[in-house]
């Protein structure tokens, strides 16, 4: 009940603000050029859509970034586990996380370019770092907080390390896990549009953020918001939608969360 | 003859703080084959530890302990343990996973169809069969306890260790257990070691009471206790053994210490 009526509350609130904006596009405060209504927005978008690039461009982005994500977080576990084996490991890993973690994965891209060139490569090493860290970080935690009681369970009903570490360490972990994807996602997403901003079209393969900066270049005030709209969207269904999905199916229906 | 449990001067001590801390002090004693032994001491005498010895989690300092001619040194499934703890199912599996896991690990030659035959026949031993697609936070303190049981026992253990796996139930839920847990006992016939800080548990479940005294843990008493079931509070021999146990946890004589230190410091 109360869950229907705050989503009720947040459509309201989208909608006024939908409006506002109309009523400011047509008030022409702003140049038409600059400020396009949100039927030119649509109509923009619905072009594109028809014309296919920025499908092409979209689907660009979200491989390059299930790529990186998948290399990252599989990296982030297995040097997590990796931790978990002596105190001076996770003393390095800690401090390793500690200097890295805070480093804007944008920030690397010039020392991406030198090594990796111009292209996909450089992107896929930024997402990668975005979400290295951060899923470090947490699945750690998440190790660390594991009740003892779980893995005595575990070694008493006869499993053996590596069963334990699939069994039992990652399900209890993952809260955590959960916390860290979560991160890791959002920094990517965002390292990524604007590392395709920075050096976009590097032959066929570029993604949202280029086509954004194209349509800024041609003064496509339209197609600039179509773009952006498309963000948001994939922004708020996987920040919103699809984590939420996973965590009802899991952590939730097994009263894992407080 | 052989003895089936034979704990031999088995010594446990802790560091702290840069100290040790002896905590079991030359602990020996035997037990037989379907025995039912409940391990009676007051709060931190070291009873969780003994158990947790035995159960291979905690390394001993010296000394020996023989299951079956073979001396124990880490956890296996011949020994089966219960914790007082509420969340020892893993919240991620249903009632019915939990006890089909273990049997998966254990047990792989079992077909899937034999693994569901045997987990609903554990299941309905406690109970809960119309509880299997349940998950655990679903389920009260005591069911939970249940599930815990049957899964240790689905496993077949020579031993079943318990350290007091009732010790967080109502009284109610508390006395249907033991009940429970007896008609298992009985059923099974599975040799248990049961620690328990409460004298009428000790005496309601047991077929032998160890009494462990305190700082460091001695055996003070190993006593057998052939009451026949249903044991009654009120009946003679109940009350008989309550007192015995009663005098030798020193309860009585530690209230009438205290009470007399209270009386010199206010003096
Ligand atoms: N891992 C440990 N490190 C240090 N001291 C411990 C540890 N485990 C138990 N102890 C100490 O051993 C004593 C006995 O504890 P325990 O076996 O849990 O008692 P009981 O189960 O009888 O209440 C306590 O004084 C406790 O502080
Ligand atoms: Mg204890």
């Amino acid at each position: 009940m109360v869950n229907k009526r705050l989503k009720l509350n947040r459509t309201i609130f989208i909608v006024m603000l939908l409006a506002i904006w109309e009523i400011t596009a047509h008030s022409h405060i702003f140049p038409e050029l600059l400020f396009p209504s949100l039927e030119s927005i649509l109509s923009a978008l619905i072009h594109e859509l028809e014309k296919g690039t920025i499908v092409l461009q979209t689907y660009n982005s979200i491989e390059m970034i299930l790529e990186g994500m998948i290399i990252g977080d599989i990296l982030a576990i297995i040097i997590s586990v990796w931790a978990m084996i002596s105190r001076r490991i996770n003393e390095y890993v800690t401090t390793l996380v500690s200097i890295m973690d805070p480093l804007p994965g944008i920030a690397l891209l010039p020392l991406a370019i030198l090594w990796f060139g111009t292209g996909r490569n450089s992107i896929i090493f930024i997402i990668i770092h975005s979400v290295l860290w951060p899923m470090i970080l947490n699945t750690v935690t998440g190790f660390k907080t594991i009740p003892k009681i779980y893995l005595e369970v575990g070694s008493n009903i006869g499993l053996k390390k590596i069963k334990i570490i699939t069994n039992i360490m990652i399900p209890s972990a993952l809260p955590s896990l959960l916390t860290g994807l979560q991160v890791g996602w959002s920094r990517a997403w965002r390292a990524l549009i604007s590392a395709e901003m920075i050096f976009g079209a590097t032959g066929k393969e570029s993604g949202l953020g280029w086509y954004i900066f194209e349509k800024r270049f041609m003064l496509d005030m339209p197609g600039v918001f179509a773009g952006l709209f498309i963000i948001v969207a994939i922004g708020f269904i996987v920040e919103t939608v699809l984590f939420e999905i996973i965590e009802e199916s899991t952590i939730k229906k097994w009263g894992m969360t407080n | 003859m052989e003895c089936f449990l034979e704990i031999k001067e088995l010594c446990k001590s802790f560091v702290s703080n840069g100290r040790y801390i002896t905590v079991l002090d030359k602990i020996s004693f035997n037990l037989h084959e379907n025995d039912f032994l409940c391990v009676l001491g007051p709060s931190g005498c070291g009873k969780s530890t003994l158990l947790r010895c035995i159960a291979g989690y905690e390394k001993i300092n010296s000394g020996k302990i023989i299951l079956e001619g073979n001396e124990l040194t880490k956890p296996g499934t011949d020994r089966m343990m219960v914790f007082q703890d509420f969340n020892q199912l893993f919240p991620w599996l249903t009632v019915e996973k939990n006890i089909d896991y273990p049997l998966k690990i254990n047990y792989p030659k079992l077909s899937k169809i034999q693994r569901k035959e045997l987990t609903s026949y554990y299941l309905e031993l406690v109970n809960l069969d119309n509880f299997k697609d349940f998950y655990p936070h679903q389920l009260s303190g005591g069911m939970k306890q249940r599930v815990v049981i049957v899964r240790a026992l689905s496993l077949h253990p020579k031993l079943l260790l318990m350290d007091e796996p009732f010790g967080s139930l109502d009284a109610l839920t508390r006395y249907k257990l033991q009940k429970e847990l007896l008609k298992i006992y009985e059923h099974t016939g599975v040799t248990i070691i049961f620690v328990t800080h409460n004298i009428d548990e000790a005496i309601i479940l047991s077929s032998k009471i160890v009494v462990l005294s305190q700082h460091p843990a001695k055996i003070i008493d190993i006593i057998t206790n052939d009451i026949e079931q249903p044991r009654l509070p009120g009946t003679p021999q109940y009350g008989e053994l309550w007192n015995r146990l009663n005098l030798l946890m020193g309860l009585d004589k530690s209230i009438e210490e205290s009470a007399a230190l209270t009386r010199e410091e206010v003096i």
